[in-house]
């Protein structure tokens, strides 16, 4: 689900940070402009790896004095594949969305009804949505463990916006949509012994 | 900013952990030479926030109790099983306690793996992948304490 991903970027050190090491300093930098933030078809980037290159430093005196360098490095990121099998926690169930899941750093994952085991329903009285297999009535509770097969992802250009912040922004820039309609995934306590 | 090459390479669960884990320790070891400069500290965060809380779903996936001498023979396990690199990733990041667990991991299970073939699979990861799941019934709070993962790395044959 992490990958590495090999990015160029010009990046410019403010002159209160001239006396830190010179790979630090970049790192730093790096790390303030991605950590945390989802680069547009790319995927959640978590922190630098380390940098591979970096051009020497152009000086701009007549602004504040800040140096710029082009910076070739490699970048942790969160960008599962197509069919990866991936673990969670039910966070929520809705009746016509379908049941989210969070994996603690990401959150904007979601099984819609159409990904869930056959024969599922949503009970409306425990407003929580149930797998009736057999007899067997199988609630997904919140903070149940989760075993997902990942589907689609959708990127959706919102511009530059932190994960997790600016609530307001209905559109999650980073979206995945996932299934547990097989055996072997769903709830964990489905499948142990 | 360009994008070079967006999949260099893949990371299991466990490098990634491994390398954070590292990073988390070597701050507390070289405490910053200037003292926390105000702005730099804000503004580094949603660093330290994203690595906290991947750091934290780590430790509750089978990777914590991983090591890299364990997953080097693991490797080597698998290379006479016909599966690709990719699922040799999900079974190690995701470590199948049955054939029921192992079968969405492997596409075609079936024409490509006897059942004698799965069976082996699993007891493969059981002996050279040990993990003892954490405690998580709710009814067990307070009595039950976790069984700790790190007890059972020297354990494998």
């Amino acid at each position: 689900m992490f990958i590495l991903t090999l990015l160029r970027d010009n990046i410019r050190t403010h002159p209160s940070d001239f006396s830190k090491p010179r790979i630090e300093s970049l790192t730093d930098e790096l790390n303030k402009k991605y950590s945390n933030k989802i680069l547009h078809n790319v995927g959640l980037c978590i922190r630098v790896w380390d940098i591979l290159e970096a051009s020497d430093e152009i000086v701009h005196m007549v602004q504040d004095g800040s140096s710029q360098a082009k910076v070739t490095f490699r970048m942790v990121v969160f960008r599962p594949f197509k069919g990866e099998i991936m673990t969670g926690k039910v966070a929520s169930s809705h009746p016509t969305e379908g049941v989210r899941v969070t994996m603690d750093f990401f959150d904007d994952i979601i099984i819609p009804p159409s990904f869930l085991q056959a024969g599922s329903e949503y009970d409306e009285e425990e407003k929580v949505w149930v797998w009736k297999y057999e007899e067997n009535d199988l609630y997904m509770d919140k903070d149940e463990p989760i075993r997902f097969r990942m589907e689609i992802e959708e990127f959706v250009d919102v511009g530059p916006v932190r994960d997790g912040v600016d609530e307001e922004k209905k559109v999650a820039p980073y979206s995945l949509v996932v299934s547990v309609a097989e055996p072997g995934l769903g709830l964990l306590s489905w499948w142990e012994g | 900013m360009e994008v070079l090459e967006l999949r260099a390479a893949h990371l299991s669960n466990f490098e990634v952990l491994t390398f954070l884990s590292e990073l988390d320790v070597q701050k507390l070891e070289e405490p910053p030479a200037f003292g926390g400069i105000g702005d730099s500290d804000k503004s580094l965060m949603d660093l330290h926030t994203i690595e906290q809380e991947v750091i934290k779903y780590l430790k509750s996936t089978p990777c914590v109790a991983q090591s890299s001498t364990q997953v080097q023979q693991f490797k080597e396990a698998l290379q006479r099983y016909d599966i690709t690199k990719a699922e040799k990733l999900m079974l190690l990041n995701i470590r199948p306690r049955s054939i029921a667990e192992l079968n969405p991991l492997i596409e075609d299970i079936d024409d490509r793996l006897s059942q004698d073939q799965q069976e082996d699979l699993v007891g493969l990861i059981q002996q050279l992948l040990p993990y003892e799941e954490p405690l998580l019934d709710a009814a067990d709070e307070g009595e039950a304490t976790p069984a700790d993962p790190m007890d059972t790395e020297n354990a494998t044959a």
